[in-house]
């Protein structure tokens, strides 16, 4: 994970994406106990051509490969550890990267979302496993309500957050 | 008694440094590609011997 994340800075520092943060399993890991992912999300901001508004994740698989790194399908693997970037699409997205906590992997410094967007991201998306781990956040009371709900009306989330609440009190 | 048990359970283990945490799901990885890999075998034995 070290050197996924080492070459992750050197493709920020090379300008090949811009701000980043971890999200997806591994960024709910930073909060919670560990548990079984295949994969590590990144979520990214990437640079735009100038005349272009198209967003294209080419020049992230370019550097990569240049790297001796693999594409497996939609991932690319970094050192033993396959990566999806997932480029920020919308304002929920956008503030999360914005509001991200800087931390310190072994002497690398990254960046994963806060608890909250990472409820908020998950709420959004919908799929079981993502109802599972806002769970599991709640179980654990690792995330600041106030800040939650805040976060939920600013983006539209109030009624998905009333549905998902109503069906985690039933089980 | 036993939930509160497994709650507390929970939380030292998310209280645990993040790259120790990252290890574990290494390991976990780790696991299930070599069950994948030796299912795999399995399923080729497995095959091979009713195409026989």
């Amino acid at each position: 994970m070290k050197t996924t994340l080492d070459m992750i800075n050197r493709m920020q520092a090379d300008g090949v994406i811009g701000k980043y943060a971890i999200g997806g399993a591994i960024g709910v890991i930073f909060y919670l106990e560990a548990f079984y992912t295949e994969d590590l999300d990144i979520f990214v901001i990437l640079p735009t051509v100038p005349g272009s508004s198209l967003l294209s994740l080419s020049p992230i698989y370019e550097y990569l490969t240049e790297q001796g790194c693999k594409v497996d399908g939609e991932r690319i693997v970094i050192s033993d550890w396959p990566v999806q970037f997932l480029p920020t699409q919308g304002a929920l997205e956008q503030e999360a990267l914005d509001e991200a906590v800087k931390t310190d992997y072994e002497g690398i410094a990254t960046y994963v979302l806060s608890a909250e967007h990472l409820v908020a991201i998950a709420l959004k998306t919908g799929r079981a496993k993502d109802h599972a781990r806002i769970a599991m956040f709640l179980d654990q009371d690792a995330v600041n309500m106030e800040k939650l709900n805040s976060i939920l009306f600013r983006h539209g989330l109030v009624p998905k957050w009333e549905n998902f609440k109503s069906k985690f009190s039933e089980g | 008694m036993d939930l509160l048990r497994e709650k507390q359970r929970r939380k030292r283990l998310a209280s645990l440094p993040f790259p120790e945490k990252i290890k574990i799901v290494e390991r976990l990885r780790r696991v299930s590609d070599s069950a994948k890999k030796s299912g795999l075998r399995k399923r080729n034995i497995v095959n091979s011997s009713q195409t026989e």
